[in-house]
């Protein structure tokens, strides 16, 4: 895998119409390490990929990848500073099987070289046995493997992982944890946006809070836990009360 | 000044025309999600309908218009809201434009099966020949008329969709058709009604043009192209817009008449002038954003074809032509000739709309670029004008595709449709002319151009044989390359930036490089076709190569598959034999009017196409030893037959397709190949899942999936 980069986020915000969907966010995550990213239900955490990956443009702030400052570049050009997501709705290939849809992402970052990584690849994440399978018709769980799988298949600096556990069982569930947990470990930064709190509270290293778009906490896991403000987010409720 | 407030009137009047006509469309497109292509030809039929009844039988003005607005044309609305529009909710944007594309192929076909062409039908305008005085200038009652219904209806729509509760319900149903529902919202009774206000519109609008053009199919069909620009100016939402972008075409087009340079330059320009406002309203357009969350599951699947797969399907293509080559007179080997020229145009179909998704309806218009560059850099039969026409064809599409694929789905057809229609009207007709003194550009020097047969070395394809297997060679050739495409690293970044262009740029892929790519690949495709084919009518003129002429092409290609290179053949042989069909056996010569369209409209569902289903039927011949026997012997046995003068060279291809089904008959179908077709329930199933069927995991997933939520319900510190 390539070198982790660090990801930093500064004073981001982004509109839809009257709507602010992320509002001042400040965020940052490093190599090494899993970034959880968590919050209610609209609280902007799929529009801060979006806007970090550049499917939507900010309204204001930067986002850099290590050095290099990507807030105005396409898409594709971020890819090539190393960044990579999984999607909350699938945006699976449906046209092509398993395989095909690794081998693709592998060629567009390295050739025809790419090739000879795939297998590896769907090893890996346990998509050998379906490769050759339809890409629409394995389950969800395994269907979000072979988003992680394309996503590695590009050598990714940054890894973005949105709701990636939705679907798996409990037990596929933990199998991701280890090999996310391996991943940071070969130095790629993840950031992880995931409602499985279990999942959450187990890999992340340090974990950042959004609600109606602010970033309304971040720290490491206990601390998030006993957070008045991230419980008034989610319950409603003060952490007094 | 009077000459300007003339004119003025005139332009009016004509914008009254486009204004009706385009609030009919963007009143459907609205409410329905369908964008009707057919509805200039809805308008024609209508008109033609008003001419039969009115002109023709005599009956009085009043009750031929209520016959025709308000009985025929409503109900043809709720006829095809019933039978075709309803059935294609839920399903892709392009397959909608190909139905659509099919309903105006079908209804052309219709009017000139009930109408001969070439026979003068006068229609007067109303209150014919009188007028009052505005001012310094006369204005027709025939104008007034037209202006003040173009008011009313302005007026009325906006009384529909505003204050009342169906018209309500229209503009619920276009945002959110389940939740317009459970909201006691009828939305099929709101499409039934917006499908019948769309084609009274289309009829009225027929009706108060047709008096100033000639009752012509393709005129007024074409009519509603200037009224596209219109709606577009309206982006196809809002009502108001499109009157204004209505005044806009109607004026530029009146005063085009009186103050235009005469030039034969910009003898076109006046009638292009409405779909170069219409590219302008395009580009205007802010670039389509990458979405997330549409991919949907689709039936489409076509398997990886394999290399040993694709040579015997070539060998086999290219062998049959050259076999029967010796077997058919002059006249029929131009029309076998004829089958793989429009194939190889097809062909161009098959990676630009099969596998990278983006809708082309200026295929021909490249092929037409094609020949008409073979005919001056190609002659004496010069196999470099062969590769000029490629590589101009491929440039043109190029730069044609830079500012049109910013849009994408029904925009960028559009683009492709005002490109065609532009270069039919003005740029195909313009006489010879320096660019920049650098190079001269000849055309079709305002009439027709001729194309000499390639000449290769010492070998001449100048006989009708030669041409049959000069152009099934060339077919064969360019399917096996699109094979060769489709396996290749970039066929499959096609596949995949056709479901999921977002996941595609997030993977590094630059989509517009790649779009500009297979654009001019193809491009380069079908002006490979048009010189081949310039080369075997040897004489070629614009209406060869005209927009409507290339509709069935794409009805046909998709009707076949166009995601397989047996599409394009499917295609070809379709486009051959449909004429010929219809000169052979004169009950059938209506009926093949109208058979592309009504293909169209029943198969053009079935995203796999017919070459699927044939190799499911014809899959296991190559493993059955009695099957194969069959074939081979059958086939032999007539080949023999025939070249003993016992029965002709049509006998022979048709004892060989009786042979072929026998031959299938005894292998049995292909099994396992063909894809699950089981679909996921839709929101609407949901709603009875544990009433009507047990609740399922899957049906969990769904339900977590649209609605974003976590199925395991933990709560932090919960």
């Amino acid at each position: 895998m390539a070198e982790g980069k660090p990801l930093v986020v500064s004073g981001l915000s982004v509109d839809f119409g009257g709507h602010r969907a992320n509002d001042s966010v400040d965020f940052r995550a490093l190599p090494g390490l899993v970034t959880g990213l968590i919050g209610p239900n609209g609280a902007g955490k799929t529009t801060l990929f979006n806007a970090i990956c550049g499917l939507v443009r900010p309204t204001t702030g930067t986002i850099h990848v290590g050095d290099v400052d990507i807030t105005n570049i396409k898409p594709n050009q971020r890819a090539r500073h190393g960044l990579a997501r999984t999607f909350q709705r699938l945006e699976m290939f449906t046209l092509l099987t398993v395989r095909e849809n690794v081998a693709v992402a592998a060629k567009l970052r390295q050739g025809n070289a790419g090739d000879a990584g795939v297998e590896a690849l769907l090893e890996r994440v346990g998509l050998s046995d379906v490769a050759d399978a339809r890409v629409d018709e394995i389950p969800t769980g395994r269907a979000r493997l072979v988003e992680l799988a394309r996503a590695l298949a590009t050598n990714p600096a940054v890894l973005l992982l949105d709701e990636p556990a939705s679907g798996q069982t409990d037990e596929e569930t933990d199998v991701f944890g280890a090999l996310l947990r391996d991943l940071a470990a070969e130095g790629i930064t993840i950031v992880l946006v995931e409602h499985d709190v279990r999942l959450v509270m187990s890999v992340c290293d340090r974990i950042a809070v959004l609600d109606l778009g602010r970033l309304i906490a971040e720290g490491e896991a206990e601390e998030i836990r006993n957070n008045p403000l991230v419980l008034n987010a989610y319950l409603g409720t003060s952490g007094a009360a | 000044m009077d000459q300007f407030l003339s004119l003025t009137i005139i332009g009016l009047s004509t914008a009254a025309v486009y204004a009706i006509g385009a609030s009919g469309l963007v009143l459907t497109y609205t409410t329905t999600g369908i964008f009707n292509f057919a509805h200039g030809a809805i308008g024609m039929f209508g008109a033609f309908l008003y001419w039969q009844i009115r002109f023709d039988w005599g009956v009085p003005t009043p009750i031929a218009l209520i016959l025709v607005l308000l009985v025929f044309s409503p109900l043809l609305g709720i006829a095809l809201e019933l039978v075709v529009m309803r059935n294609l909710q839920g399903t892709a944007e392009s397959t909608r434009l190909v139905i659509t594309i099919s309903l105006l192929a079908a209804t052309i076909g219709a009017a000139n099966w009930i109408w001969a062409p070439g026979v003068s039908r006068p229609m007067n305008r109303f209150f014919q020949g009188e007028v009052f005085e505005l001012g310094p200038t006369t204005v027709s009652y025939h104008e007034a008329i037209t202006i003040g219904v173009a008011i009313a209806v302005a007026v009325g729509l906006r009384f529909l969709l505003f204050s009342t509760r169906i018209g309500v319900a229209m503009r619920a149903s276009v945002d959110d058709r389940p939740l317009a529902e459970m909201n006691g919202a009828r939305p099929d009774a709101a499409a039934m009604l917006a499908w019948s206000i769309g084609c009274s519109s289309a009829t009225l609008a027929g009706i108060l043009i047709a008096p100033a053009l000639a009752l012509s199919v393709p005129v007024l069909s074409l009519l509603i192209v200037n009224a596209y620009a219109a709606a577009m100016i309206g982006r196809l939402r809002s009502l108001p817009m499109t009157f204004v972008g209505a005044i806009i075409v109607g004026l530029v087009d009146a005063y085009l008449i009186g103050y235009q340079p005469d030039t034969a330059y910009l003898n076109g320009l006046r009638a292009a002038s409405p779909v170069l406002i219409l590219f302008i309203a395009l580009m205007a357009l802010p670039e389509t954003r990458l979405r997330t969350g549409a991919v949907v599951r689709s039936r489409e699947w076509f398997p990886r074809p394999s290399i040993r797969g694709s040579l015997i399907f070539s060998t086999v293509v290219f062998g049959g032509a050259v076999a029967i080559s010796p077997l058919l007179n002059n006249a029929d080997s131009i029309t076998a000739a004829r089958v793989f020229a429009f194939a190889l145009i097809v062909l161009s179909f098959v990676p630009l709309i099969g596998f990278a998704g983006q809708v082309s309806l200026c295929q021909l218009s490249f092929a037409g670029i094609g020949a008409v560059t073979m005919a001056h850099l190609g002659q004496g039969g010069n196999p470099l004008g062969l590769v000029a026409a490629v590589l101009v064809t491929s440039a043109v599409g190029a730069l044609i595709s830079i500012p049109a694929l910013r849009v994408s789905g029904i925009y960028l057809a559009l683009a492709t449709a005002a490109f065609a229609v532009m270069l039919d009207r003005w740029v195909f007709l313009l006489p010879d002319f320096e660019v920049f003194g650098l190079f001269e550009v000849k055309l079709f020097g305002q009439g027709s151009a001729t194309v000499d047969r390639l000449e290769l070395g010492p070998v001449s394809t100048d006989s009708p044989t030669a041409q049959l297997v000069l152009l099934s060679g060339a077919f064969a050739v360019m399917a096996f390359a699109v094979v060769a495409i489709r396996r290749s690293a970039f066929g499959e970044r096609l596949l995949a930036m056709k479901t999921s262009e977002a996941a595609c740029a997030t993977l590094g892929l630059d989509l517009t490089a790649t779009k500009v790519a297979v654009f001019s690949l193809s491009a380069g495709m079908a002006g490979l076709g048009g010189a081949l084919y310039g080369g075997l009518l040897k004489a070629i003129n614009p209406t060869t190569f005209d927009f409507i002429q290339g509709l069935p092409m794409l009805l046909l290609g998709v009707v076949g598959g166009i995601g397989a290179v047996g599409g394009a053949l499917f295609g070809g042989i379709a486009l051959g034999a449909i004429p010929i069909i219809g000169a052979s056996v004169a009950a059938l010569q209506n009926p093949m009017l109208v058979a592309p369209g009504l293909m169209g409209i029943g198969l053009g569902r079935d995203p796999n196409g017919a070459v699927s289903q044939m190799r499911e039927g014809f899959g296991g011949i190559p493993t059955s030893r009695p099957a194969l026997a069959v074939l081979v012997g059958g086939v032999g046995g007539s080949y023999v037959l025939a070249l003993t003068d016992v029965i002709n060279g049509w006998t022979l291809i048709f004892f060989a397709a009786i042979i072929l089904l026998v031959a299938a008959g005894i292998a049995g179908p292909l099994t396992g190949e063909r894809p699950s077709l089981n679909r996921r329930p839709t929101i609407p199933d949901l709603e009875w899942a544990g009433l009507s069927r047990p609740f399922t995991e899957e049906d969990r997933e769904i339900l977590d999936r649209v609605l974003a939520i976590d199925h395991h319900g933990e709560l932090i510190d919960g």
